[in-house]
């Protein structure tokens, strides 16, 4: 069980986050919403224990999160963040590798030999182990860290896997792998709290829906219950139809294009320019 | 495979050239010679008739030469992969963070005063004042880089590296100024420890500098973990449940201790920090398991084989190492850069 009890958290007198309380139990996948700067990442910092919050507790099975050992922590929880750059040509298979460091002290015993092997293989990466980051795509990239992550927590149970926008960069079949494995850990006990911005991609995989605005939790439940054009509007600022898909029974939306006219914006400009920038 | 090789050919390598270094020079001595002189001496050969000469040429001229030059080449190619490290980037080294700045800054103040009032301390402490002072040197401006780089109680690497140019551009200006004031005689002995040599290696200071240079060798590869998550980001380093305060507090700390003690007998020997690392890399990828125990090989064979040719090539003329590390490292570091073109442009 994660427990966040009216968390908040200030910068320089700005609050990021304000009085956000919520709790999550093992077996649950759960999507983190919001428009841009809303506190989501902010947010998955204070849930993975890389801040403090300045108000508030978060407690993991019972136990105050930031009482647990580094090492503690790094057995029961993993983080896949937003930004992953890697500034030196390793290989695939030592940047999964790098996932289980915590966890043994010279040399990589069997179990973690194992956990990288199993890791790469569900990202789809086992062919390309030996190719360096360095001359891979974005996708194929993200790819090696999520199988990093994945490591790290590969023989454990009930940890806590947080993934701040998982999805950046990868093609259409690894988004659906991702969000796929997630619930695949989920159902053995995880808890998965992921920041997505795919509503629909979401709503066909998570149980339950945090939606966050201006530093608060805006509505929280199952997909059905937060997904209306009401908590639409008032989250991202946008109209959207919803439905329920016929053959998946998700729920589903649509939102309405936003049309511009490109005088409107491009008033400087003369009329010549904005044809061939339009 | 490749790495288990690359570590055979430098350990075979370095093992000749030791041998050649100790037979090369003024007075030539076979290498038969050179192994029985040395067996003898460790207690493996009795009763044989060596030439005494000989002998003392070997062990108490030679060796500790080849013996400075094998720690300080190590502790060079060992605390450049470091720096470059938890700096990541490769271009780093340990001058970097003001060590080599601060050294030449105290050296450079000692010879010029040594006339005035440093007379008195040089006359009871002899050489050693330059090395100690040296080390001092190096080590305060390394402290003040570090505390300048820290913020909520953590070094920044950002910092330190700002921090690092400022102290640096200081070192530098008073090593200009005092420079400057200096008479002919000064400015060549000053000129002549920038630019480095082995010549002042004697047991007294060999033994001196030994721990200072040895345990950073042999305790930094136990970081290589942390090294190489430090490529992905402190940040992660965290999450992995690595600590990254102390594996930068550590590497700073060893690398100081390591090139400080260095600089102080040898003068400051360029090049070696970044070329061998580097090289490494190239040859057996970038994991700092391998690239920090095989630069520390191939830093001690680069030095030991560039200081035979400094004090051979124009006998009696002794040539400052530095200019040789230059003269040898650029073309073989030339010729890698144009062969992996490729793998460069993604360092």
């Amino acid at each position: 069980m994660l427990r966040v009890e009216a968390v908040g958290f200030k910068v320089n007198q700005r609050n990021l986050l304000n009085d956000v309380s919520f709790n999550i139990r093992s077996g649950e996948f759960i999507a983190i919403m919001g428009a841009n700067g809303a506190g989501k990442s902010t947010l998955m910092k204070l849930l993975s224990a890389e801040q403090t919050p300045t108000s508030g507790t978060i407690s993991l099975h019972g136990k105050d999160l930031f009482t647990y050992s580094r090492k503690e922590l790094s057995t029961k929880r993993a983080m896949l963040q937003q930004q992953n750059a890697i500034s030196m040509p390793f290989s695939v298979e030592e940047v999964v590798m790098m996932g289980r460091y915590g966890q043994y002290g010279h040399k990589p015993v069997h179990r973690d030999e194992v956990a990288v092997a199993e890791a790469m293989e569900v990202c789809g990466l086992t062919d390309m182990a030996d190719r360096t980051l360095l001359t891979m795509s974005g996708g194929e990239q993200q790819r090696v860290h999520l199988a990093r992550v994945l490591a790290q927590l590969w023989d454990q149970k009930e940890a806590v896997l947080l993934l701040d926008e998982p999805l950046n960069n990868m093609d259409l079949q690894f988004q659906h792998q991702t969000l796929g494995i997630a619930s695949a850990l989920a159902k053995k006990g995880f808890i998965v709290i992921s920041v997505l911005h795919d509503i629909n991609l979401a709503a066909q995989y998570v149980s339950r829906m945090i939606l966050m605005k201006g530093g608060r939790k805006w509505w929280d439940g199952s997909p059905a219950e937060v997904l209306s054009p009401a908590h639409i509007y008032n989250t991202f600022s946008i109209n959207a139809r919803v439905y329920t898909d016929d053959h998946t029974l998700r729920t589903q939306i649509i939102p309405d294009e936003i049309c511009l006219d490109a005088q409107t914006f491009n008033s400087n400009m003369n009329p010549e320019a904005s044809v061939i920038i339009l | 495979m490749k790495k288990t090789l690359t570590f055979l050919i430098l350990i075979a390598a370095l093992i000749f050239t030791i041998i050649l270094s100790l037979g090369l020079g003024a007075m030539r001595i076979p290498v038969k010679e050179v192994i029985t002189i040395l067996a003898s001496k460790a207690g493996l050969l009795s009763n044989t008739a060596e030439d005494p000469l000989a002998a003392g040429v070997i062990l108490m001229i030679r060796l500790p030469r080849v013996i400075l030059g094998l720690m300080v080449g190590a502790a060079l190619g060992t605390t450049g992969t470091a720096v470059q490290g938890i700096f990541r980037n490769p271009l780093a080294e340990p001058g970097l963070i003001g060590i080599s700045a601060g050294a030449s800054m105290m050296t450079v103040i000692i010879i010029a005063l040594e006339g005035l009032f440093f007379i008195q301390i040089s006359q009871s402490l002899g050489y050693s004042l330059l090395a100690i002072g040296a080390f001092f040197g190096s080590g305060l401006a390394a402290l003040l880089v570090y505390t300048l780089s820290k913020t909520n109680g953590q070094p920044n690497m950002a910092l330190m590296l700002l921090a690092g140019i400022a102290i640096n551009a200081l070192a530098g200006a008073f090593t200009g100024l005092v420079t400057y004031l200096s008479s002919e005689q000064q400015l060549r002995s000053i000129t002549f420890w920038m630019l480095g040599s082995l010549g002042g290696a004697t047991w007294g200071n060999v033994l001196c500098i030994a721990p200072f240079v040895i345990l950073p060798i042999v305790i930094l590869p136990t970081f290589s973990k942390g090294l190489n998550v430090f490529a992905i980001g402190e940040s992660q380093a965290e999450l992995i449940g690595l600590n990254t305060k102390s594996i930068k507090v550590w590497v700073v700390f060893l690398s100081t201790m390591a090139v400080g003690a260095s600089v102080s007998v040898s003068g400051i020997i360029g090049f070696v920090g970044l070329l061998v690392p580097h090289t490494m890399r190239l040859i057996g990828g970038v994991n700092h398991k391998f690239v920090l125990p095989a630069s520390a090989l191939a830093g001690a064979l680069v030095l030991t084989l560039a200081d035979l040719i400094s004090r051979t090539i124009v006998e009696p003329i002794e040539l400052p190492i530095g200019v040789i590390t230059a003269l040898l490292g650029t073309p073989i570091f030339i010729y890698i850069m144009l062969r992996d073109k490729k793998k460069i442009t993604n360092l």
